[in-house]
C-alpha cells in the first residue's frame, strides 16, 4: 500500500513492500509451479490467464498453448453450461469449494476432478476473474468404483468370504458366512476364527496360518468346521496371503463353501451304488441259483427217461404206467421248484425249505390222482436243504404211489424230528411185505430209486416193516442238516412243533 | 460229445474223440445199437463218483449197459480218491460239483498217483473248468443231462484218448 504523508518513510516502505511483495511472488509461484494441483486462472469471460505446471500434467496441454483460450477447450461437449454456472457464481462473489465433475483432456480422454474456483480481485476489490485449483481423481473414483465392485462381489457371494489376521482374528465377515456360520459380523469380528473351528481339530487353525505365513495358498481343501448352533459341517476351503502395499503378508482371505449338501449326496450316491451293486451280485446269484436248480431237474428227468428206456430196453416198448409215473416225478419236480424259486425270492442265501410245504403241496398233488383215497399226514415242521427237499419229495412220490397201488384204503405219512435225525414213515393198510421181501433183490426201478436217493443223497436208512395192525410200513431216517457234514454252512435247524 | 479245444492247445490230439465213417448213417434215436453193449469197454472196470443219487443210479445202469464192472461208488471226492486208489480201475467217472472235495481237485490226485482214464462229468459249461480238466490230465469232459445214448460213445471216445497218451 502507498503512504502519501510520509514520501521518505513512503519510499522507504514502497522499496520494503515492493520487497516484500517480490518475494511472496516468487513464494506463491513456487508453490503454483510446484503444486500436484492444477491451479489455473481465466477471466470473467473464461479465458484462460494462467496455467501451472501440474495443469499442463493433467490437462496435456502446454501453458503457451492455451493461455489466451478459452476455458471451455477442457469442459465436455455434454457440459455446455458448466463453464457460465462458474462463472456466474464467481461474479457473485462466491467461492465454489470441492465439486465433482469431469473435464476432457487434449487428447480427448474424460477425466475425474474435484475442483474449487475462488474469486480473483483487483486492488480495488473487484472481481475480475478467478482462480481454480483442479485435482485428478480419476485413479480414486477408479479405486472407489472397484472397491465397491468388490464388496458387492463379497457381500453378494454365495460362499462365506472371511479374513483374518496374522494371530486367526476375524477382521471381515460377509453375509454367506453369517449364512453358513450362523454367526452375526458384529458378532465374531475381532474375534478368533477358532470359534468356528470343531474341537477335534485343535491344530487346524495354527497349521493354515504358517502355510499363510509361510505365503502359500490353499486350495480347494475339504474339512469341517462348527456352526454357532453346534452342528459340524463340511466345508470346502481356500485360503490366501493378504498382503499390505509393502508385500508384506498381514493376514489371510478365505473364500469357505458348505460342501454339507454335496457331501450328504455323495454319501447318498456311494450308499446307493452299494446297494445296486449289492443288488446285482444277489441278482447274479440268485440267477445261478436257479440255473444250478433249472438243470439239476433236467437232469433228474432226464436220468428218470433214460433209467426207464435201459429198464425196458429188451421189450422195446415202456408201460404207459411208467410214463405216467414219470408225470408224476416231474410234477413233484416242479412243485419243489416252485416252493425253492419262492424261498429264493424272500431270501437269496436260502437254501432251506419247510417240510410242511414240501409234504403238504405234494401229497396234494397225489390226492388229485388217488381216486378219492385219503392220505393223511402228521409233519413237524422243520427246515430242509434244498437237495433234501427235491429228494424227499421224489421218495415220498414214489412210496406214497406204491402204497396207493398195492393196498386199499388210506395211507398215512409222517415227518417227524428226533433230535437231529428226521423219520419219514409212510404206511397202509394193505397186505404188508411178504416174510420173504428183500428189497435190494426184489427192487423194482422205482424201489431202486428209493433205495439210492436215501442212502446217497440223504444219508440215511430204510426200513420195510409189516405193521401190527396190519399194512406195510415203510421208514427212512437221515440225518437234518447240522449233522450232514457236507460242508455248507448250515445254521441249528429250526424243529418246530406242528401248527 | 467230447469237447474239441482250440486248435491252438498242444492237447488236441488227446481229447479229439476217435475219426468217424462220414459215410455211415447213423441213427441218435437207435437204441438197439446199445443192446449190444461197447466192445470197447467191456468188462473194462470204473468207478464212478457222483453226489447225486439220483444221477450215480442212471450211470450205473449205463456202465452196465456198456458191459463194464462197476466196482465202485462214490458220492464225494474225497471218498472218490479211495474208492480208486482201492480198486485201481480202467476208468473213472467223475463229477466236478462234489462236497468235501471237488471233482478237478480229486481227480487230480487220482493222476497222480494212478494212470487211470479219468472223464469228468458236469452240469456247467464253463471255459475255466474244461482247462482245468484238460491240465490235470482228465481223457474227457461230459455235460449233464447224459443218457445212455450219449455217454456210451463219450467213454469209448475218452477211452480211445487215453489208450493213444503216452505212457
Amino acid at each position: 500500500m502507498r503512504n502519501s504523508k510520509n514520501p521518505s518513510i513512503g519510499k522507504s516502505t514502497t522499496i520494503t513492500e515492493r520487497n516484500h511483495l517480490q518475494t511472496e511472488q516468487a513464494l506463491l509461484a513456487a508453490i503454483v509451479n510446484s503444486s500436484e494441483d492444477a491451479i489455473v486462472s481465466k477471466d470473467l469471460d473464461g479465458i484462460i490467464t494462467s496455467w501451472n505446471p501440474a495443469a499442463e500434467r493433467i490437462y496435456g496441454w502446454k501453458a503457451e498453448e492455451i493461455v489466451g483460450k478459452p476455458k471451455s477447450l477442457v469442459i465436455p461437449p455434454d457440459m455446455p453450461n458448466e463453464l457460465a454456472f462458474i462463472l456466474e457464481r464467481i461474479r457473485a462473489g462466491h467461492r465454489i469449494e470441492h465439486y465433482e465433475t469431469r473435464r476432457v483432456r487434449k487428447d480427448g480422454v474424460m477425466i475425474d476432478v474435484a475442483i474449487s474456483v475462488s474469486p480473483v480481485k483487483s486492488p480495488e476489490g473487484e472481481i475480475i476473474g478467478a482462480a481454480t485449483i483442479i485435482r485428478d481423481i480419476t485413479d480414486q473414483r477408479f479405486l472407489e468404483a472397484e472397491q465397491a465392485r468388490l464388496a458387492a462381489i463379497v457381500n453378494s457371494s454365495e460362499d462365506a468370504i472371511v479374513s483374518k489376521n496374522l494371530h486367526g482374528i476375524v477382521t471381515s465377515w460377509n453375509p454367506a458366512a453369517e449364512r453358513i456360520y450362523g454367526w452375526k459380523a458384529e458378532e465374531i469380528v475381532g474375534k478368533s476364527k477358532a470359534l468356528v473351528i470343531p474341537p477335534d481339530m485343535p491344530n487346524e487353525l495354527s497349521a493354515i496360518l504358517a502355510k499363510v505365513q509361510a505365503g502359500e495358498r490353499i486350495e480347494h481343501y475339504e474339512t469341517r468346521r462348527l456352526r454357532k448352533d453346534g452342528v459340524t459341517i463340511d466345508v470346502a476351503i481356500s485360503v490366501s496371503p493378504v498382503r499390505d502395499s509393502h508385500g508384506r503378508t498381514i493376514g489371510a482371505a478365505t473364500i469357505v463353501r458348505d460342501i454339507t449338501q454335496q457331501k450328504r449326496t455323495e454319501r447318498e450316491l456311494q450308499r446307493r451304488q452299494e446297494e445296486v451293486e449289492l443288488l446285482n451280485v444277489r441278482l447274479k446269484r440268485a440267477v445261478q441259483e436257479t440255473h444250478h436248480r433249472v438243470k439239476n431237474n433236467l437232469q433228474i428227468i432226464s436220468a428218470m427217461i433214460d433209467m426207464q428206456s435201459i429198464e425196458y430196453i429188451h421189450q422195446e416198448t415202456v408201460p404207459l404206467g411208467e410214463l405216467m409215473r414219470l408225470g408224476h416225478h416231474i410234477r413233484t419236480l416242479a412243485i419243489v421248484h416252485d416252493l425253492l424259486t419262492r424261498s429264493l425270492q424272500e431270501d437269496e442265501a436260502e437254501q432251506y425249505i419247510s417240510s410242511t410245504s414240501i409234504v403238504g403241496n405234494l401229497l396234494g398233488l397225489l390226492e388229485q390222482t388217488s381216486g378219492g383215497r385219503r392220505i393223511h399226514s402228521d409233519v413237524q415242521e422243520m427246515e430242509l436243504l434244498s437237495k433234501q427237499a427235491v429228494t424227499l419229495a421224489l421218495v415220498i412220490n414214489e412210496l406214497v404211489s406204491n402204497a396207493l397201488k398195492h393196498s386199499a384204503g388210506e395211507v398215512d405219512v409222517s415227518l417227524r424230528a428226533q433230535g437231529c435225525t428226521a423219520e419219514l414213515r409212510v404206511s397202509d393198510s394193505g397186505a404188508g411185505f411178504s416174510q420173504n421181501f428183500d428189497p435190494v433183490t426184489q427192487a423194482n426201478l422205482g424201489l431202486e430209486l428209493v433205495l439210492g436217493l436215501i442212502e446217497s443223497d440223504l444219508k440215511g436208512k430204510i426200513f420195510f416193516e409189516n405193521r401190527n395192525e396190519g399194512g406195510a410200513s415203510v421208514r427212512a431216517q437221515f440225518p437234518l442238516p447240522e449233522t450232514l457234514g457236507n460242508g455248507l454252512p448250515i445254521p441249528a435247524p429250526a424243529v418246530k412243533e406242528p401248527v | 460229445m467230447i469237447q474239441p479245444l482250440p486248435s491252438t492247445s498242444p492237447w488236441l490230439p488227446l481229447w479229439t474223440a476217435p475219426a468217424q465213417d462220414p459215410s455211415r448213417k447213423v441213427d441218435p434215436l437207435d437204441w438197439r445199437r446199445l443192446l449190444h453193449g461197447s466192445a470197447l469197454l467191456r468188462d473194462k472196470r470204473i468207478v464212478i463218483v457222483e453226489d447225486e443219487g439220483l444221477t450215480q443210479i442212471q450211470l450205473r445202469k449205463i456202465c452196465l449197459l456198456a458191459g463194464m464192472e462197476v466196482v465202485g461208488l462214490a458220492t464225494d471226492g474225497e471218498q472218490g480218491v479211495e474208492q480208486v486208489l482201492l480198486t485201481q480201475p480202467d476208468m473213472v467217472l467223475m463229477d466236478i460239483k462234489m462236497p468235501i472235495l471237488d471233482g478237478l481237485n480229486a481227480a487230480e490226485r487220482i493222476l497222480q498217483e494212478l494212470s487211470v482214464c479219468v472223464v469228468m462229468l458236469t452240469a456247467y459249461d464253463l471255459d475255466d473248468y474244461k482247462a482245468q480238466a484238460q491240465a490235470i490230465g482228465a481223457c474227457g469232459y461230459v455235460f449233464k443231462p447224459v443218457s445212455a445214448s450219449s455217454l456210451i460213445p463219450q467213454l469209448e471216445a475218452a477211452y480211445t484218448v487215453f489208450q493213444r497218451k503216452p505212457a
